[in-house]
């Protein structure tokens, strides 16, 4: 055994289970702990590791039993040849941190980096000199990428701060990829911008210069195309304001509310008085219609009253009205006398009638002269045939229309005489419509006046327009021309940036490199450590098939090999001897029993451990015996006997009878102690018995 | 003593993993302690540290540029 610490006694006082302090006596090279489940051996083997390291398999704030009211505290002492020390370890009220004390035998306080560098700088967790078995693996601790089995080779081997800076370089190069990716997303993104906006510009400042609003020549400097914007502005504005102290941009800006300003005070005018003069116009053009119907309708009036006196010839209307009666008396006349002639004629013609006497009268006629008189009666009757008094009543009927219409027209004429004077009157020409009303000017000379007033306005509306267009293009020309000397400032301004975008992309190259010579210094601490593995594995290998084989005498798989594809990464196989080609995961090929052993594989085989000198040597086993048949325990205990020439070892187990029955078998009687917590209370925690023999 | 084993280590630092003689001397510091068997840990943060830096590097430049672009 090589100058470790050996542990002489551990007292625990409530942690986990534990209450009042108790202790246990482990100056022998192997204690065993025995008895059922739930009594407390596990507890101890914790108490042992948390003592030493301060770490368990559970978190430190849950390590204190809540129902002891002192402290949780593990006392261990330790000794070295002639040297003797005290480590005690007590947990921090309120949080989960545990503080260690050093005391040397004379009491005295001391550094405890000073006595125990080595175990101070220890990972939570298992290292070189404290091999630890834990009773269940799904509670094993593994940190980082690294198996505790790994570990433990690593740690044998001597390599353990090659592999962990492997490790850690692999871990450190995954976010170094992810750094890169995230800030290439954001310098690549940036670049595109700075470069679609450069080529956005140019691209603008060739089509102006394609076609310069300055014409030929030279583009003009800021201050020139300034001077041409406060010149315009100053053609615009009637009282010109202060622009010298504007800007190129607000020079453009006032130029064009300037520009506004005018419209709004010289063309509302306009328009409204050529609204106005159209509305008047429109007006004055249905006051000459009505001019003019009144004048047609006088004219009809004129026609009319001729024709009424032709249709009256000189009469009046009733002296035609008389003669229509006498016309009517005498028609009646002829009537009654063709009547009676007929009816004398036919008298006459009859034979027994007198030819010669007149049926009217009854005088005697010559029969001719009679013929003759009755024929013109009837002759007589038949030429008034009321002709005459149709005419005259015609006459009357057509004076009586005339008359009417006269009276219609004149009716018509008043009205519309009426309306064309208030229409005039409406009207507030400085008078002229007064001249028109008053007959000092005619209407169509009211017209002229008035469509020449509304070609006035229109035209000084189409003056202004003409002025308006001019000056836009002048502002259209400005403002292409500022926007080119905007251009060219911003052109400048992006080139600037262009310059700090490729500071930025140094710097990211620089980030890449960074990431190139990390991949670099893991690439060569990997082939170090690759070398150094293939090298050393094979007698590692061989160390730990010779304890495979003795804890399991399988009867086919009798070796042990790391299989050299999966390196760094430790993966043992089981092989054959018989069999130099076959190779195979243990878990797929070895019943429980074999797997349980070969978990126990590395603590005896590695347990020789270290070529440096180390602190402390302990093996702690908790449970190691699972799934194991009597015949391999008992070899088990042999090996264990074997083991603590080298290291001290703790073990817990629950085959109580079996390890009472073999351990006399296989150690002298000084060489353990067997403990046994006992009588476990709620309040009282476990009681220890040790037995010596 | 220690000056040549960092000579000796910026040599194989620059020559071995491409990291020019300024770089491998700022490696040197944290990396010594490898260098003497000891403190993985302490390349790591160094390293971390290093990335950090560089990785603020690039973001304080890339939100400057930004900036100046927004405006």
């Amino acid at each position: 055994m090589t100058d470790g610490l050996r542990i002489e006694r551990i007292a625990v006082e409530g942690f986990k289970g534990f209450t009042n302090a108790q202790e246990i006596d482990l100056r022998t090279r192997h204690v065993f702990l025995i008895g059922p489940n739930g009594n407390g051996k596990s507890s101890i083997i914790e108490a042992i590791r948390w003592g030493l390291i301060g770490s368990t398999n559970r978190p430190n704030d849950t390590v204190k039993n809540e129902g002891y009211a002192g402290d949780c505290r593990v006392e261990i002492d330790l000794a070295r040849d002639d040297k003797k020390w005290s480590l005690r370890r007590i947990l921090i009220p309120g949080g989960g941190d545990s503080r260690p004390t050093l005391f040397d035998e004379d009491g005295v306080k001391r550094n405890v980096r000073d006595v125990l560098p080595q175990m101070d700088s220890l990972d939570a967790g298992e290292g070189t000199h404290i091999i630890f078995s834990p009773q269940s693996a799904p509670l094993r601790r593994q940190p980082e990428d690294l198996t505790p089995f790994e570990r433990t080779v690593f740690d044998h081997l001597g390599l353990k701060h090659p592999r962990a800076m492997l490790s850690h370089l692999e871990t450190f190069l995954k976010d170094q990829e992810q750094a890169e990716n995230t800030l290439d997303g954001l310098v690549g993104e940036a670049r595109r911008s700075i470069d679609r906006r450069v080529a956005n510009l140019e691209d603008r400042r060739g089509r102006i210069l394609a076609s310069p609003p300055w014409g030929t020549g030279h583009p003009p400097s800021r201050q020139e195309t300034k001077r041409k914007a406060q010149d315009l502005i100053g053609s615009i504005e009637t009282a010109e304001e202060d622009v010298s102290g504007f800007s190129l941009g607000a020079l453009v800006e006032e130029a064009e509310l300037a520009l506004t300003k005018r419209i709004g005070l010289a063309r509302k005018p306009l328009d409204q008085k050529l609204s106005s003069s159209k509305e008047r116009l429109r007006r004055l053009e249905s006051i000459q219609d009505a001019h003019g119907q009144l004048l047609d309708q006088k004219q009809s009036l004129t026609v009319a009253r001729e024709r009424l006196a032709k249709a009256l010839d000189g009469a009046s209307i009733e002296e035609l009205q008389e003669r229509v009666q006498r016309e009517r008396q005498r028609a009646q006349t002829r009537d009654l006398k063709q009547r009676l002639g007929g009816i004398a004629i036919e008298l006459l013609s009859r034979p027994e009638e007198t030819a010669t006497l007149c049926p009217i009268c009854g005088g005697e006629r010559e029969e001719g002269e009679l013929d003759e008189r009755l024929s013109a009666m009837v002759r007589v009757g038949s030429e008034g045939d009321g002709s005459g008094l149709r005419l005259v009543e015609d006459q009357v009927n057509t004076a009586q229309q005339v008359e009417s219409d006269v009276q219609e027209l004149a009716r018509g004429i008043d009205r519309l005489q009426s309306e064309f004077d208030a229409a005039l009157a409406a009207e507030d020409d400085d008078g002229l419509a007064t001249a028109v009303g008053e007959g000092r000017m005619s209407v169509s000379e009211y017209l002229k006046s008035v469509t020449e007033r509304k070609a006035s306005i229109a035209k000084q509306i189409s003056d202004l327009d003409d002025w308006v267009a001019g000056i836009r293009k002048e502002l259209r020309r400005l403002r292409e021309e500022a926007d080119f000397q905007q251009i060219l400032r911003d052109l400048a301004g992006l080139r600037a940036i262009d310059a700090e975008m490729r500071r930025v992309e140094r710097a990211y190259d620089q980030l890449v490199a960074f990431g190139e010579s990390a991949k670099d210094i893991r690439d060569s601490v990997k082939a170090t450590l690759m070398k150094a593995l293939r090298e050393k594995t094979p007698s590692v290998a061989e160390d730990l098939t010779s304890v495979f084989s003795a804890l399991t005498k399988h009867p086919h798989f009798d070796r042990l090999v790391f299989d050299e594809q999966k390196l760094p990464s430790l993966e043992l196989c089981v092989a054959s001897s018989s069999d130099s080609s076959g190779r195979q995961h243990p878990t797929s090929v070895l019943n429980g029993q074999a797997q349980s052993a070969l978990a126990l594989v590395p603590y005896f085989a590695l347990s020789q451990a270290a070529e440096a000198p180390t602190e402390v040597h302990l093996v702690l086993l908790d449970d190691p015996t699972r799934a194991f048949d009597r015949e391999h325990i008992r070899i088990l205990i042999e090996l264990l006997a074997d083991l603590g020439e080298r290291v001290q070892v703790v073990v817990a187990t629950q085959e109580t009878e079996a390890f009472c029955d073999l351990l006399p078998r296989s150690f002298k009687r000084e060489s353990y102690v067997v403990v046994e917590p006992k009588r476990w209370s709620y309040s009282g925690g476990p009681e220890l018995v040790t037995q010596y023999d | 003593m220690a000056a040549e084993k960092e000579a000796r280590f910026t040599d194989l630092v620059a020559s071995e993993f491409s990291v020019d003689q300024r770089g491998a001397r700022s490696l040197w510091t944290p990396l010594s302690h490898q260098f003497d068997g000891d403190g993985p840990e302490a390349v790591r943060e160094y390293l971390e540290a290093q990335r950090q830096q560089l990785v603020d590097d690039v973001k304080e430049l890339l939100g400057q540029v930004k900036e100046r672009i927004d405006d």
